[in-house]
């Protein structure tokens, strides 16, 4: 049986690399994100015509508004990043990944969940992470440093065929398409 | 469902919207009063504004300050009755928690959560803060991953109220 087995634990930089994930993962998202940094350049151009008209409050106030927009747009994912992961106790303990034909097992020294390949929806790859989505809202973010287990994951997927065998990718790789071919054809409700 | 031997308290229920607004509006619990969300809060923010637009008219005669701050009420107020209450039933809905059936166990260990397609156990060092609230209990693994375990899905008060109390001794020690 196809055995994967990561032991990880998780940092401030995985749950930005989640944040920015989550921002681009529906179409919905994605055109939202897009109309707000389109109004960036609209507003700093009604900015500048107040400006040439000498109505500086107003100028002000739009490169204000503009100056706020990029900073949203450049540090939004990341605003107060370490306090919501250590409100959320992200990084307390080591956790441990295994996932086989069952599901995916994910502990740590005070919990253990079992989860069904039903429950997850989509899988996303960012660089250094693979992320499992069960909803829209819900992430499992494994980063690649977590996987140890080269030869087991390698040799199954050629024994089992269950992913397209490449050459030089590495068990993150191996995991994330065996997840993808697991979740074909799943949306979000 | 209460087995006083092997000390186990068991609930089962289906989710329904309420039990989700009622985890929402739980996190108001890890706020200072001052900045708890509701309708007693809003209204009495309401008024302050109210009362403020009419002493800046008053005082400078200034419909420009009128006017900033009455569109300031129409955007909490949008804020307040549109936009939070369609987030979270989006969030909801995302979330395809309408009707799942839950279980829960409650023992000497810690928790055992079952739904359709997931189990999950938790030690009892886990549960970081209990709190009773509306009609239930709501267990916090940490401020944004509540359990929110109703009454109605004990069998009766009694064994909601036998839980809760179980709640309270096997975490009475220390939390990790």
């Amino acid at each position: 049986m196809t055995t994967f087995n990561a032991k990880y634990r998780l940092t401030v930089d995985d749950f930005v690399a989640l944040q920015k994930a989550y921002a681009s993962l529906t179409k919905r998202r994605r055109l939202s994100r897009r109309i707000w940094i389109a109004m960036i350049p609209i507003i700093a151009a009604f900015g500048v015509f107040s400006a040439t008209q000498r109505d500086w409050v107003v100028a002000g106030i739009l490169f204000g508004l503009a100056a706020v927009y990029v900073w949203l747009a450049l540090r939004g994912p990341g605003f107060r990043a370490k306090a919501r992961f250590d409100e959320q106790r992200l990084g307390d303990y080591e956790l441990a990944l295994s996932a086989n034909a069952d599901g995916i097992t994910i502990s740590s020294q005070v919990a253990e969940t079992r989860i069904q390949w039903d429950a997850i929806l989509h899988v996303s790859r960012v660089p250094g992470r693979t992320i499992l989505w069960t909803s829209a809202k819900i992430g499992i973010l494994v980063p690649d440093r977590g996987f140890t287990n080269s030869e087991v994951a390698q040799g199954a997927e050629a024994a089992q065929g269950a992913v397209n065998p490449r050459d030089n990718h590495n068990d993150a790789d191996v995991f994330f398409e065996y997840v993808r071919d697991r979740t074909k054809g799943r949306a979000f409700p | 469902m209460t087995d006083d031997a092997s000390r186990t308290i068991e609930a089962r229920w289906t989710v329904v919207y309420d039990d989700y607004l009622a985890t929402c509006r739980a996190d108001d619990l890890w706020r200072p009063a001052w900045r708890r969300s509701g309708v007693g809060a809003f209204d009495t923010v309401m008024t302050m504004v109210v009362c403020l637009i009419t002493a800046a008219q008053f005082y400078l005669g200034n419909t420009l300050i009128g006017g900033l701050l009455l569109s300031g009420i129409l955007l909490i107020g949008l804020v307040q009755y549109v936009v939070i209450p369609a987030v979270r039933r989006r969030a909801f809905d995302q979330q395809d928690l309408d009707g799942a059936e839950m279980s829960l166990s409650a023992c000497d260990n810690g928790l055992a959560l079952i739904t359709p397609k997931a189990t999950s156990t938790v030690v009892w060092s886990a549960i970081k803060r209990i709190d009773q609230f509306e009609n239930g209990t709501i267990l916090w693994l940490s401020r944004h991953q509540p359990l929110y375990v109703p009454d109605h899905g004990f069998p009766s008060s009694v064994d909601a109220d036998q839980f809760r109390k179980f709640l309270k001794e096997k975490t009475s020690g220390s939390r990790a």
